[in-house]
């Protein structure tokens, strides 16, 4: 038998903690309350209320896995995890933009950007007045995803300006930072690709529709296709695409 | 081929002998499909986006003559037999699967219920309307506390008074409930009786004793209007029942038999549409610089969509051609009550293997509402629910093996 599929009962890989217990009772309480009456209503609407990421910020539910100095709840990943079950529980719908909020993007930043990054945006991702995305599927590229990516960033002086659109982008519509994959050096191919954080206010972003989808319709807000044609960043995010390849 | 001799071979002769398609039939399908295709296909985004069945179009599918497709020709109808109209609710469900739903309630459910067990009054009656679409026709069996033991919890009740029955009690998931004319009806007249003191009635729906409670909020199908009736003191005719008093079983079993070799003829086609569009998209459809259906895991998928299709298909057309000659008062019980329940139990799970693969191709597409094949997808449910669950489909041909 391969040694590696083999299960080793001793390790208590999927048993909770004392305190990782605690930490699921509590969340499950507080989800079921707060937010499992919300389903119906918001899958016939396909609205996420405004009230939702401000109201997990309040109760330390975002930025599981950030450190309290950027105003997360520092807690392991395995944690974090649960805590991610227990809302999906709750809710299906609000466990997917929570996801994609906390881990696509906050924890994604927490974990590769440069500090001064981190210091700009995480304390608001982490108190639910940012809402995060992440933007890697395109029209074109969806299981192919790096190889047929198509949207790029070419270096102009001290900016960089990001051209092409995404697709089935969960918080897309309602979010303020979404982070971006785009291609630097399109001859490079997967090795060409850079990562970069776009504010949804800059000019040059657009939500081209809301997506209406078959099931979680309580809504991660969807997705958005975005046209990023022009955006304009500083340079600092140069040196955190070097960090990032 | 191990061939038994006795009462069945005359049967499976005459199976044999309608397996195939004849020229007429191949006729009227080639028709059926094209106006499917070019009239009811672009309705069905509308229609599923906001539950709206367009107004006149039962009349427009009379005068495109899919309306009594089993109703003799002198009372406007198409005069075929089952199995042609199973292949026009083919047909009609691969290019809309909404509409197909409605002409099944109507055409068969209703008209060919009406055609098969009423008084030639009532036929003279409702038949040449429901032919041209001027009524439109539907079914109620199912209540809020009857679905699979719709017989024996049923609670609808029909009570005598002088030449009258008044109904009281309520019917749920009617389909075309919320547009339908004309109603057959399930009551109990006998309630001591259990199975055995089921009558069936028309309801003519200006009845002041009838109203539509709501129009229900569908997965799938949607367009096709589902209702919840209510019936309050309803006051109906002695000359509305359908049959003797307390003969109704006979008429709700084989009925259902029919109906059951209908919804097989129905997944049938929305299985060949879903492979048509898993097809095209495979081919049009690239990643990593190729088609994706050059991808062996893709091509696997399509292969097993087509026998799919193909197989229950196969075993549909089967259980239709024994269907026809069917004797009136036959059926809800032997051969036909066991194969029928046999095919619609495998083509409506061969449609949600065949819809779900299909799906999957269209990747994130196929997640999205407004895709042709998402539609596709939240059809499946109801036909391993609705004319019997899967369970209910396989206690049947259990039963029928059994007996002794």
């Amino acid at each position: 038998m391969n040694e590696r599929l083999r299960n080793v009962p001793d390790l208590p890989t999927h048993y909770l903690t004392e305190e990782q217990q605690a930490l699921a009772d509590q969340a499950s309480k507080f989800f079921f309350s707060e937010f499992h009456h919300l389903n119906a209503e918001m899958d016939d609407t396909d609205d996420l209320s405004p009230s939702i990421f401000p109201k997990l910020g309040e109760m330390g539910y975002l930025g599981l896995n950030v450190a309290p100095e950027f105003g997360g709840a520092g807690l392991d990943f395995t944690s974090a995890c649960i805590i991610t079950e227990e809302l999906s529980r709750a809710s299906a719908a609000i466990g997917l933009s929570h996801a994609a909020h906390d881990n696509l993007c906050v924890n994604n930043i927490y974990r590769n950007a440069n500090d001064d990054l981190r210091r700009k945006y995480l304390p608001g991702l982490c108190d639910g007045s940012l809402i995060g995305a992440l933007g890697l599927t395109e029209p074109g590229a969806g299981s192919d995803a790096l190889g047929s990516m198509r949207t790029t960033a070419r270096k102009d002086g001290d900016h960089y300006v990001l051209n092409g659109s995404k697709i089935y982008i969960t918080n897309g519509p309602i979010a303020d930072i979404v982070l971006v994959y785009a291609k630097t050096s399109p001859e490079k191919g997967a090795k060409g690709i850079s990562a970069f954080i776009v504010e949804t206010d800059t000019p040059g972003f657009k939500v081209a529709q809301k997506l209406n989808k078959m099931g979680f319709a309580a809504r991660p807000q969807a997705s958005w296709c975005s046209r990023i044609a022009g955006c304009r960043r500083q340079t600092w995010w140069a040196s955190w695409t070097a960090v990032w390849q | 081929m191990n061939v038994q001799a006795g009462p069945g071979m005359a049967a499976l002769a005459a199976i044999k002998a309608n397996y195939s398609l004849t020229p007429e039939q191949r006729q009227i399908v080639d028709h059926v499909d094209r106006v499917a295709r070019e009239i009811l296909h672009p309705l069905q985004e509308k229609m599923d986006a906001e539950e709206w069945w367009p107004e006149d179009l039962f009349r427009q599918m009379g005068e495109l003559g899919l309306l009594g497709i089993t109703a003799p020709e002198e009372l406007g109808g198409s005069g075929q037999n089952e199995f042609t109209q199973a292949l026009v609710s083919e047909t009609i469900s691969k290019w809309n699967p909404a509409v197909g739903l409605s002409h099944g309630a109507h055409d068969n459910l209703c008209l060919n219920n009406i055609l098969r067990n009423g008084s030639d009054e009532q036929v003279r009656k409702y038949v040449p309307g429901l032919c041209s679409g001027e009524l439109v026709g539907a079914l109620g069996l199912t209540e809020p506390g009857a679905g699979s033991d719709a017989l024996g919890s049923m609670a609808t009740s029909a009570v005598r008074d002088g030449n009258d029955y008044v109904i009281n009690g309520s019917k749920i998931y009617i389909t075309n409930g919320p547009i339908a004319d004309v109603i057959l009806v399930y009551t109990k007249t006998d309630k001591a009786k259990g199975a055995k003191g089921i009558s069936a009635f028309i309801v003519e729906t200006d009845n002041p004793g009838f109203k539509v409670a709501q129009k229900l909020d569908k997965m799938g199908f949607r367009g096709s209007p589902t209702g919840e009736l209510v019936f309050e003191d309803c006051r109906v005719p002695a000359s509305a029942m359908i049959g003797a008093e307390n003969s109704g079983v006979s008429v709700v079993m084989s009925g259902l038999d029919l109906e059951r070799a209908m919804v097989a003829s129905v997944c049938v086609g929305m299985a060949e549409r879903a492979l048509e569009l898993a097809l095209d998209y495979a081919r049009i459809r690239e990643q990593f610089g190729k088609p994706i259906a050059s991808f062996q895991m893709v091509q696997s998928k399509l292969a097993e969509i087509y026998v799919e299709v193909e197989t229950a298909r196969a075993f549909g057309y089967r259980a239709l051609a024994a269907c026809v000659g069917l004797p009136k008062g036959a059926g809800g019980r032997g051969e036909i009550h066991k194969l029928t329940a046999a095919a619609c139990l495998y083509a409506g799970e061969a449609f949600n293997k065949a819809v779900t693969e299909a799906c999957h191709i269209h990747g994130g597409s196929g997640y999205m509402q407004d895709t042709e094949i998402n539609r596709l997808y939240r059809a499946n449910k109801l036909l391993e629910i609705g004319a019997g669950t899967s369970e209910v489909r396989k206690i049947i041909i259990a039963e029928e093996l059994l007996r002794a």
